[in-house]
């Protein structure tokens, strides 16, 4: 072989490897993956045995273009949120043949062995792409319990015929929401005698309901108070008031006493998140009830007058 | 004479009101963040129950030196509304590697007056902050999933039998010169 052979034999080796080295651009293959498989091929099968199916039902459907306006949702504070999405259903007999009123839509949240699953069993058909593809719209009630976290998103279609389709590639994420509702908003005393003790609220109990999709653990009802001042500004220090789960002033027992300006957890108390609307309030664990009681005896030395929060602000309610 | 003398507060209209007040969180963990760098968290507040608008105080518990609030520390929530809050988290270049805790608490109060013993609600969301050197950059998703770009293989495969080619031809080119 002369040299300028030798040459044109070298050319054309290097423009055959890299058309080879090119194939994965034109057939949508991963390099990576291409390159993987490079590697093990072994050679031609001598013999192989295959199954062949034939249907003679026609095509099933097929699912695509499951979209959502968000990945992240949340729960609506005592009530449903409603969670929309859509997919596109497309059957190659044509629309005629897909069945509108199979067309599911479902949410499934599993966390150990617990499973919670929601579902539309008729989402709506809102319009036809072409001839052969169909849109659906689904709506799936989130109530305000549910659990936080990744939720899994199923369509699913059968055509006239029987022949089903699902799809499961979507999730989106429910957040976490502490959330809680107080009533009354205000508690008062009435008039107190000097030298009392063990004065309970005439309004107790305010009755607290977890709204969100958490669970508040024992302990975590926190109550901040604050000294109480009068026009005068003398004052009733926060110290002097207790608060439990029942009506109970005593602090070496059962109830908590309070600290000005600080959240302080009462004793065994906790919100379990759940449907508060559906239970026996009194043995609900979605509620909890706190009393209050200005447990010190009354210093004869306060002067008559009104003592409030006006001036110290608010007590608040919270959780964790 | 020992009589009523005292007043703790004077039974009105608002403690027949009921309120409620909630605060999301779509965190998973600890955020991580290097030295110099910063990550936004996302909450959000919603007022859906009772029948008034609220203003939201949030106080920073933990962390005051490293997270800032993007909407202040006062934010209207009307009724019937969920509005997100943005909390920046800022690591100094300096800061020392560990973890932080981050306490934040949502309080609410009436628009409408004050009463004799008064209560507020609130909702305290905690997260940790890592701090590591070695925490990369923010990346796109895409980029941190699959490691190696398919469209930048393709464009330097385009490229080298381009340049192959050319070397081609020169050579052919010369040749026949």
């Amino acid at each position: 072989m002369n040299k300028e052979a030798k040459q044109t034999l070298i050319v054309i080796s290097i423009i055959f490897f890299l058309i080879v080295l090119s194939l994965p651009l034109v057939t949508s293959i991963n390099l990576l993956d291409w390159l993987k498989d490079l590697g093990t091929i072994t050679g031609m099968a001598s013999s192989e045995t295959h199954t062949v199916t034939l249907s003679v039902s026609g095509y099933n459907p097929n699912i695509s273009n499951v979209s959502i306006s968000s990945t992240t949702w949340s729960i609506t504070e005592g009530g449903t949120t409603i969670f929309t999405f859509s997919f596109t259903a497309s059957d190659f007999d044509g629309v005629n043949n897909l069945d509108n009123s199979t067309a599911e839509g479902t949410i499934n949240f599993t966390i150990g062995s617990e499973s919670v699953t929601r579902k539309n069993d008729s989402c709506t058909a809102v319009g036809n792409v072409g001839t052969d593809a169909t849109n659906y719209s689904c709506e799936i009630p989130i109530f305000f319990w549910e659990m936080n976290g990744t939720w899994t998103i199923n369509a699913s279609i059968c055509d006239d015929q029987g022949g089903c389709t699902q799809n499961v590639t979507r999730n989106f994420s429910l957040g976490a929401t502490g959330s809680i509702q107080i009533a009354p908003t205000a508690i008062n005393f009435g008039s107190l005698t000097k030298s009392s003790s063990n004065n309970s609220a005439t309004d107790d109990p305010i009755l607290i309901n977890n709204t969100g999709n958490i669970n508040v653990t024992a302990d975590n009802v926190r109550v901040t108070g604050n000294d109480l001042a009068g026009a005068d500004t003398t004052t009733i220090g926060a110290g002097n008031f207790t608060a439990s789960i029942g009506s109970d002033c005593d602090f070496s027992t059962n109830a908590t006493k309070l600290v000005n300006a600080t959240a302080t957890g009462i004793t065994r108390s906790g919100l379990a998140r759940g449907n508060v609307s559906n239970v026996d309030p009194a043995n609900s664990t979605y509620q909890e009830q706190l009393y209050f009681c200005f447990f010190a005896t009354v210093p004869t030395y306060l002067t008559p007058q009104t003592y409030d929060t006006t001036a110290g602000g608010a007590w608040t309610i919270g959780i964790v | 004479m020992k009589r009523i003398i005292l007043i703790l507060g004077i039974l009105i209209i608002l403690t027949n009101s009921v309120f409620g007040f909630g605060v999301t969180d779509w965190l998973t963990g600890p955020i991580n963040v290097a030295p110099g760098g910063s990550h936004e968290v996302v909450f959000e507040l919603q007022n859906m129950l009772g029948n008034e608008d609220i203003i939201a105080k949030a106080e920073i518990k933990e962390g005051n030196d490293i997270v800032t609030i993007k909407e202040g520390n006062e934010i209207d929530v009307p009724f019937g509304v969920k509005k997100q809050v943005h909390v920046l988290v800022n690591i100094p270049e300096d800061y020392s590697e560990g973890n932080y805790p981050v306490t934040i608490q949502f309080l609410t109060s009436s628009k409408q007056g004050d009463g004799p013993v008064q209560f507020n609600t609130g909702i305290t969301k905690n997260f940790g902050v890592i701090v590591n050197k070695n925490t990369p950059a923010s990346k796109a998703p895409a980029e941190e999933e699959t490691g190696f770009s398919g469209g930048i293989a393709a464009v330097l495969i385009m490229l080298a039998i381009l340049a192959v080619i050319l070397l081609i031809v020169r050579f052919i080119h010369k040749r026949r010169q």
